[in-house]
C-alpha cells in the first residue's frame, strides 16, 4: 500500500517536471486547452447564387432568383430617396411619404381594403424611408402572385396618398416626439448624432412638431414623384417562380411606366461640427442610470482602414468579452450596457463611440475607465491572443451573412446600388486576415481622436459623482421639446376688430391715405445685406409688382441671377440651370408674399379679417398691434405695429423661413427711413430678425408709385 | 431526400392555407425532419434538419425561472442564467484548485459581513468586514480567465450569444458553423454540469445596472412592475423576474448554487439544434459529453394557485413620462383546451393592421399611436394574463383609451366573430406560423417550448390544425367567461402634467 503511494507520487512528480520542462523551453507547444484540441472540417466556400439581372426600357432594374424550397414568393424594391432630401422645415416628411405610399391605399384599391385583402392573403407589403435610401418589401403566397403584383404596382405606381391616412401617420410622428425623453438610450443617441453632425445636418436634425405642421398632402406628393420613378429604383424578386415568366409579368406592370430622369443630389456626407472636446450634459430626474456616450465621426466601408477598424472594434467594445466588457462590467460591476461601435456605414459614415450605462454615483468613474480604455488601444498594440481572436470571430462568423440566397442576393444588390466594386464581398475575408497588430495600433492612432471627442451624458446629475468637468468643458444640453410653433392669439371680439380697424384706418392716412388705396402696382430695387458663416454678403433685388396677383422678382446672387414670378393662377422660377413652372404651396406662398406687403394690407385691409391685440413695445417704444390673417386657411398671419401718436408703421411679426438653415421661425423685421414717393410713406430702411437673432438688413434704393410694367415679363419664358 | 422532405412541408402549408384536407399525412411528412432522443438521465434532444447553409441554431430550454424564488431571493434564477456564462472548472480559471480555495474564502468573507450586518454591528465593523471581503474577491480574481467561454464561442465565429430568464423558464442561444458541433458539446455540457461561479458578487452588481437599466430608468419598466403586483396576490407571476433591489444586494453564492442544484438537472431541460447536421452524429456527441450527468429528481411545480379575483383592481402611477394603458384579465394556461382561442383572440382584437383595436384607436378616431395584446403574460406555464396594451396620441390621457378598449371586448361577448373575419384571422394566423417555421430558429424554439411545457413536441407542430379547429361560439364563449368586470385589471400611467401643478407638491 505504502510503497505503491510513494511510487505514485514519484511518477506524478516526474510527469510534473516534464510538463513544467517542456512549458519553460517552448511555450508554444503548452498543453492545449480542452477546446483547442477540436479538429474542424472545412467549411464549403461562399457560393453567389445564380441571379439574373435585367434593365427595363425605362430604367427599372430587375434581379431575380430562382429558388423553390418554399412556396413563397419575397422581394424588395430599393428607391434611391432618403431624409437627406427633404426640406430642413419639413423634417419627417420623406418617412411620412415612406409611411403613406402603403399605408394611404391606392387610387383603385382604398387603404382599409388593401389591409384587409393583403392579411386575407397572409401576405405583406411594407414600405419606408431611410436617411439615405427607400424600400418596399413584400411576400405572397406562391398560388396569389398575380394579385400580388397588382397590388405591388398599384402601391408604387398609383397611391393615393389618402388625407385620412396621412393624419394617422402625423399623429403617430407628433407621439413619437412627446415621448422621445422618455428612453434615455434614445436621448443619448440622438443627441450624440447631433454633436457630430451639427444639429441641422440632415442626418442628425430632429423632426419637431413644426416641422411635422409643415408637411402637406401636396408635399407628400411632390416627393413622392420626384423620386418614385422606374429609372431611380431596382426590384428583386426571389421564390418560387419561373424567371421567363415572372420577367414577363415586371414588364407588364412595369414596363409603360414613363422614366424620370431626376437629378439626385449627392449625400451630405461632411459634418457640420468641428470636432472638438466637450461635454455635453443633460438633466433627467426619473432615471437611476446615466448613460453616457463618447465619440467622433467614423468612416464609410469603402475606406482602406475598415477592416483594421473592425478588428480593432472587436478588441475595444464589440464582442462578449471584449476590453470595456471586461474592465466595465466584469472587473468592476459598473455596466450592464457597455460597449463600442465601429462606426462605419456602407453608405454614409457612422459614429464611431464608447457607451456606458451606469448607476447615478459612478457616471464619473465610469467615463474615465472607459475614456483610459479607449486611449490603451492607442497607446500598445493589441496582444497576439486578442488580435487573433477578434479576427477568428470575424472570420468564423462571416458564413451567417451568407446563410440564405436571398441574404446574399441582397447584399450583392446593396453594394451595386452604392457603388462599391463588384469582388467587395470576396475579398473581405482576405483583408481582414491580412490585418495585424500594427495595423490595429496605426488606425487607432490616425482615425481616432480622443482629444476632440463628443461626450453625451444624461441622467440625474445632482447625484453623479462629478461634473465631468475634468473631461472638457461642460455644456448644458437642451433636451426640452419645443411646443408646436404658432403664437396663440386671443379669440376676437365686435370690440377687437374694431378697434383694429380703427388703428388700421388712422395709419392709412398717415401713409398717404387716397394715394395709397390707389396705389396698384409698384416697382422697386433693394440692396439686401446678409451675414453668412461670418461672411458679410450684399445681394441686390428688383421687384416689379401689380396687386394683387402679379410680381416678378429678380435677385442677383453671386453665381448669376435667380427670377421668381407669381401670374396670377400660375407662377414660373428661373435659375441658372434652367426654367420651371411653380405650383401648388410654393406658388400660394409667392402669392401670399405680394398680399403680406404692409402697404399693400394698409390700402386694402377691408379684404382682411383683423383684431386688435394687446399694446407690445417694439424696439422700446410702445406700440399698437394688429393682427391681420393674410391667409386664414394657412394660418398665415401678420401683426403690424403702429406708433401710437403717429400712426406710422413701426414693424411686422410673422412666422418666415430663414433661407440659409430653412429652418422656420418667428420673423420681426424693423423698418425705418420713412421717405414720401408721389403722396405714399414708404419705409426705406428695414431690419429682419430671425428667432431674437439678425437675419439681414434691407436697404431701398429705389420705389416707384404705379410705375409702367410691361406686363409681358410675367410670362414665362420658354427654355 | 431532405429536398423531398422539406418540399412535403410546405406542400402541407399550402394546403393548409388553402384548406384542403390531408394533413394529418402532411404533417407526417413534416415530423420526418425531427429526429428526437433522450439520455437515460433523462435529457431531451430535439435535432431539426436544415442543409441550405452550413451552420447551426442551438437553443435549450430549462423549467426555472423567477416564479420558483421565495421571498427575499427574487432575481436568483436571472442572477444564475448570468453566471453561465462565467466558465467552469476547465473554463475561465488560471487554476481551478487554488480558485476553488480562494471562493470559499470569499464565500465565507460575505457570510461574516451579511451576519454582523444582520446582528446590527457598527458601522466601522460593517467597513472592515467590507474591506475583508472586497480582499477575498480581488484574490480569487487573481485566477480568473476573464469572460473566456463567451470568447471562445465567438472566436470560433458563433453569433447570437446570449440569454433569457422568464418567470418560468431560462433560455440559452447560440449559432455556429456546422463543423463546430463537437466543440459546442463540450462547452454545454461543461456549462450546465460544472459551472464556476466566479466574480459573482461583482455581477450583481451588473445585474442591478440591469434592473435600473430595464426597469427603473423606464417609464414602462416602472408600470409593469406596479401592474404585476397588483394582479397577482398569491402567485409569484407577480414578482419582478429582474429581483427587488433590496434581494439583489442581499442574496449570496450559496443561494445560486442552491438554485442551480436543484433545477438545472437533466429532466428538466430540453436542447434543440437545428441545422446542417446528422442527427445521428449529434446522438453519438450528446452520449459523449452529457451521458455522464446524474439524473436527479425533477422539481415540483410552483404549488399556489392564484385565487380567483373578487372585484376589479386599478393602479396608476405618476410619472413624468407619456401616457400607456395596461388592461389584464386573468386566464387559463398554455396546457388549457381553449389556449388557441385566446389567442386567436389576441390576433383578432389588437394585433395586425386590420385587429379591431387598431382600425377603431388608431385609424378611426386616432387616439392611439399603437395597440397591442399578449395572449399569455408574464409566463406560459401557469394560469397568467390576457394583457392588452394601447399607446395613447399626444396630449391624449391613458384613461381616454379604456372605454374604447372595453368596448371592443364587450362586442366579442356579445356578437359571434363574422365568417368572413374569422377566415380573414386564421389565414394570417397560419401565414405568420409558416414564415416563423422558415428560420431555424422560429422551427426549434417552437418545438423546444412545446416539449418543456406542453410536454410534447408535435404540438409546436399541430399550430395550423389546432388555428382551424377554433369556432366563432368558441370564441365569444371564451370572451364572456374572461372579459367580465371582476376579472379586470387596469394599469395607466398618469403624467405629472395630467396631475396637475396643486399635487405636485
Amino acid at each position: 500500500m505504502r510503497a505503491d503511494r510513494i511510487l505514485g507520487r514519484a511518477i506524478a512528480a516526474l510527469l510534473l517536471l516534464t510538463l513544467v520542462g517542456s512549458v519553460g523551453v517552448s511555450p508554444v507547444h503548452a498543453a492545449k486547452k480542452p477546446w483547442e484540441k477540436f479538429h474542424f472540417g472545412d467549411l464549403p466556400d461562399l457560393k453567389i447564387p445564380d441571379y439574373e439581372r435585367h434593365e427595363l426600357a425605362n430604367g427599372l432594374t430587375v434581379y431575380l432568383l430562382e429558388d423553390h424550397t418554399w412556396p413563397l414568393i419575397d422581394g424588395r424594391v430599393l428607391v434611391r430617396t432618403g431624409s437627406a432630401f427633404e426640406p430642413a422645415a419639413q423634417v419627417g416628411l420623406a418617412s411620412v411619404v415612406g409611411d403613406v405610399l402603403r399605408t394611404g391605399g391606392t387610387e383603385k384599391t382604398p387603404a382599409d381594403e388593401l389591409d384587409a385583402e393583403l392579411e386575407r392573403m397572409g401576405a405583406y407589403i411594407e414600405s419606408n424611408i431611410g436617411d439615405t435610401s427607400g424600400s418596399v418589401q413584400f411576400s405572397f403566397l406562391k398560388q396569389d402572385i398575380d394579385r400580388g403584383l397588382n397590388l405591388l404596382a398599384e402601391v408604387l405606381r398609383t397611391p393615393a396618398f389618402d388625407q385620412d391616412k396621412i393624419d394617422v401617420t402625423l399623429t403617430g410622428l407628433r407621439a413619437s416626439v412627446a415621448r422621445r425623453n422618455d428612453d434615455l438610450n434614445g436621448i443619448v443617441f440622438r443627441e450624440m448624432q447631433r454633436a457630430v453632425w451639427g444639429k441641422d445636418h440632415p442626418y442628425a436634425r430632429n423632426v419637431e412638431y413644426s416641422t411635422i405642421d409643415a408637411i402637406d398632402r401636396d408635399s407628400i406628393v411632390d416627393f413622392y414623384k420626384y423620386f418614385f420613378v422606374p429609372d431611380n429604383m431596382s426590384i428583386a424578386i426571389w421564390g418560387d417562380f419561373d424567371p421567363a415568366t415572372m420577367l414577363s409579368a415586371i414588364e407588364a406592370h412595369f414596363g409603360d411606366w414613363p422614366a424620370g430622369n431626376p437629378t439626385i443630389p449627392d449625400l451630405p456626407n461632411e459634418p457640420l461640427e468641428t470636432p472638438r472636446r466637450r461635454v455635453l450634459v443633460a438633466n433627467k430626474d426619473d432615471v437611476t442610470q446615466a448613460r453616457i456616450h463618447a465619440g467622433q465621426l467614423g468612416m464609410r466601408a469603402d475606406d482602406p482602414d475598415y477592416y483594421a477598424m473592425s478588428v480593432a472594434n472587436r478588441v475595444l467594445g464589440g464582442g462578449f468579452g471584449d476590453r470595456l466588457f471586461n474592465e466595465v462590467r466584469t472587473n468592476r460591476g459598473l455596466a450592464y450596457n457597455v460597449g463600442s461601435t465601429a462606426g462605419v456605414g456602407f453608405e454614409t459614415p457612422g459614429v464611431f463611440q464608447a457607451y456606458v450605462g451606469t448607476k447615478s454615483s459612478t457616471a464619473e468613474e465610469a467615463l474615465g475607465v472607459m475614456l483610459d480604455t479607449v486611449e490603451k488601444m492607442r497607446e500598445e498594440p493589441v496582444s497576439e491572443r486578442e488580435l487573433r481572436d477578434a479576427k477568428d470571430a470575424i472570420l468564423n462568423s462571416n458564413v451567417f451573412n451568407y446563410v440564405s440566397s436571398s441574404q446574399i442576393l441582397n447584399r450583392k444588390i446593396s453594394l451595386e446600388y452604392l457603388g462599391y466594386p463588384e469582388d467587395f464581398l470576396e475579398t473581405y475575408n482576405e483583408k481582414i486576415r491580412a490585418v495585424d497588430a500594427n495595423d490595429v495600433l496605426d488606425v487607432m492612432k490616425r482615425r481616432i481622436h480622443p482629444d476632440r471627442f463628443a461626450i453625451v451624458a444624461v441622467g440625474k446629475t445632482e447625484e453623479w459623482d462629478g461634473d465631468l468637468s475634468g473631461f472638457g468643458p461642460v455644456e448644458e444640453l437642451d433636451i426640452s421639446i419645443p411646443e408646436p410653433e404658432g403664437p396663440e392669439f386671443p379669440d376676437p371680439t365686435d370690440e377687437t376688430v374694431e378697434a383694429g380697424r380703427g388703428v388700421l384706418a388712422a395709419a392709412q392716412t398717415a401713409h398717404g391715405g387716397s394715394a395709397l388705396v390707389h396705389m396698384s402696382s409698384a416697382e422697386r430695387k433693394d440692396t439686401v445685406g446678409l451675414s453668412v458663416n461670418g461672411m458679410d454678403l450684399s445681394i441686390r433685388s428688383h421687384a416689379k409688382v401689380i396687386y394683387p396677383d402679379r410680381a416678378y422678382t429678380a435677385v442677383t446672387l453671386p453665381f448669376g441671377e435667380i427670377v421668381q414670378c407669381v401670374n396670377g393662377d400660375s407662377g414660373w422660377a428661373k435659375t441658372p440651370q434652367g426654367t420651371q413652372s411653380v405650383s401648388g404651396d410654393d406658388l400660394t406662398e409667392m402669392r401670399n408674399q405680394i398680399i403680406r406687403d404692409p402697404l399693400y394690407i394698409l390700402g386694402h385691409f377691408d379684404a382682411f379679417p383683423v383684431q386688435l391685440l394687446p399694446g407690445e413695445e417694439i424696439q422700446e417704444k410702445a406700440a399698437d398691434v394688429v393682427l391681420v390673417w393674410v391667409n386664414e386657411d394657412d394660418e398665415d398671419w401678420l401683426k403690424l405695429y403702429f406708433d401710437p401718436e403717429t400712426h406710422l408703421l413701426l414693424g411686422t411679426q410673422a412666422k418666415g423661413t430663414n433661407p440659409m438653415t430653412q429652418a422656420v421661425g418667428i420673423q420681426d423685421t424693423y423698418v425705418s427711413d420713412l421717405r414720401d414717393v408721389d403722396g405714399v410713406k414708404v419705409p426705406f430702411a428695414s431690419t429682419v430678425m430671425h428667432d431674437g437673432e439678425k437675419l439681414m438688413e434691407i436697404e431701398t434704393t429705389l420705389f416707384s408709385v404705379n410705375p409702367k410694367i410691361d406686363e409681358t415679363i410675367f410670362e414665362q419664358p420658354s427654355s | 431526400m431532405h429536398r423531398k422532405v422539406l418540399a412535403g412541408f410546405w406542400v402541407l402549408a399550402v394546403g393548409l392555407l388553402l384548406g384542403q384536407p390531408a394533413m394529418a399525412q402532411d404533417i407526417a411528412k413534416l415530423e420526418s425532419q425531427v429526429t428526437t432522443f433522450t439520455l437515460d438521465n433523462g435529457l431531451r434532444f430535439i435535432v431539426v434538419e436544415r442543409h441550405e447553409a452550413p451552420v447551426f441554431t442551438y437553443f435549450a430550454q430549462v423549467k426555472v425561472g423567477s416564479v420558483n424564488e421565495e421571498a427575499g431571493r427574487t432575481g436568483l434564477a436571472h442572477m444564475f442564467e448570468h453566471m453561465a456564462f462565467k466558465g467552469t472548472t476547465e473554463i475561465g480559471t488560471k487554476d481551478w484548485r487554488k480558485e476553488k480555495r480562494a471562493l470559499a474564502q470569499v464565500d465565507e468573507a460575505y457570510a461574516r459581513w451579511w451576519e454582523a450586518k444582520l446582528s446590527g454591528s457598527s458601522d466601522s465593523d460593517l467597513d472592515a468586514l467590507w474591506q475583508g471581503f472586497e480582499e477575498a474577491q480581488d484574490a480569487a480574481r487573481e485566477f480568473v480567465v476573464t469572460n473566456e467561454f463567451g470568447t471562445i464561442i465567438e472566436k470560433n465565429g458563433g453569433t447570437g450569444l446570449n440569454a433569457s430568464t422568464q418567470p418560468d423558464v431560462t433560455t440559452y442561444f447560440y449559432s455556429l458553423p456546422s463543423n463546430r458541433l463537437e466543440l459546442w458539446a463540450y462547452l454545454e455540457s461543461e456549462r450546465f454540469e460544472r459551472p464556476v461561479m466566479r466574480e459573482f458578487y461583482t455581477e450583481r452588481d451588473v445585474v442591478i445596472e440591469e434592473r435600473r437599466m430595464r426597469t427603473d430608468s423606464s417609464p414602462i419598466g416602472r408600470l409593469i412592475e406596479e401592474f404585476m403586483g397588483l394582479c397577482f396576490l398569491g402567485h409569484p407571476y407577480g414578482q419582478p423576474t429582474v429581483g427587488h433591489l433590496s434581494d439583489l444586494q442581499s442574496f449570496s453564492r450559496q443561494e445560486a448554487e442552491e438554485l442551480y442544484r436543484r433545477y438545472y438537472v437533466p429532466g428538466n431541460l430540453v436542447i434543440g439544434l437545428a441545422g446542417d447536421l446528422d442527427p445521428a452524429e449529434v446522438e453519438r456527441v450528446a452520449r459523449k459529453y452529457f451521458g455522464d450527468w446524474k439524473a436527479s429528481p425533477i422539481p415540483e411545480p410552483v404549488r399556489t394557485i392564484e385565487p380567483a379575483q373578487r372585484g376589479e383592481r386599478r393602479v396608476a402611477i405618476n410619472d413624468p413620462g407619456q401616457p400607456f394603458l395596461l388592461v389584464g384579465f386573468h386566464k387559463p394556461s398554455i396546457n388549457d383546451p381553449d389556449a388557441m382561442a385566446y389567442e386567436m383572440l389576441t390576433s383578432l382584437v389588437a394585433n395586425g393592421r386590420s385587429s379591431r383595436l387598431h382600425e377603431r384607436l388608431v385609424k378611426e378616431e386616432k387616439k392611439a399611436v399603437a395597440v397591442g395584446a399578449i395572449t399569455q403574460f408574464p409566463g406560459q406555464l401557469y394560469p397568467g394574463l390576457f394583457l392588452l396594451f394601447a399607446v395613447p396620441a399626444k396630449g391624449v390621457p391613458a384613461l381616454d383609451l379604456e372605454e374604447a378598449v372595453l368596448a371592443e371586448l364587450e362586442r366579442l361577448k356579445d356578437e359571434p366573430v363574422p365568417a368572413d373575419e374569422l377566415e380573414g384571422v386564421k389565414t394570417r394566423m397560419k401565414a405568420n406560423f409558416i414564415r416563423q417555421m422558415q428560420t431555424s430558429q422560429g422551427m426549434v424554439s417552437s418545438l423546444v417550448g412545446s416539449e418543456l411545457l406542453e410536454g410534447d413536441w408535435h404540438k409546436g407542430l399541430s399550430y395550423p390544425m389546432d388555428v382551424d379547429a377554433v369556432t366563432a361560439e368558441d370564441l365569444q364563449r371564451v370572451a364572456q367567461e374572461c372579459f367580465v368586470k371582476t376579472n379586470r385589471n387596469v394599469g395607466y400611467i398618469i403624467t405629472d402634467e395630467e396631475e396637475g401643478a396643486d399635487d405636485a407638491s
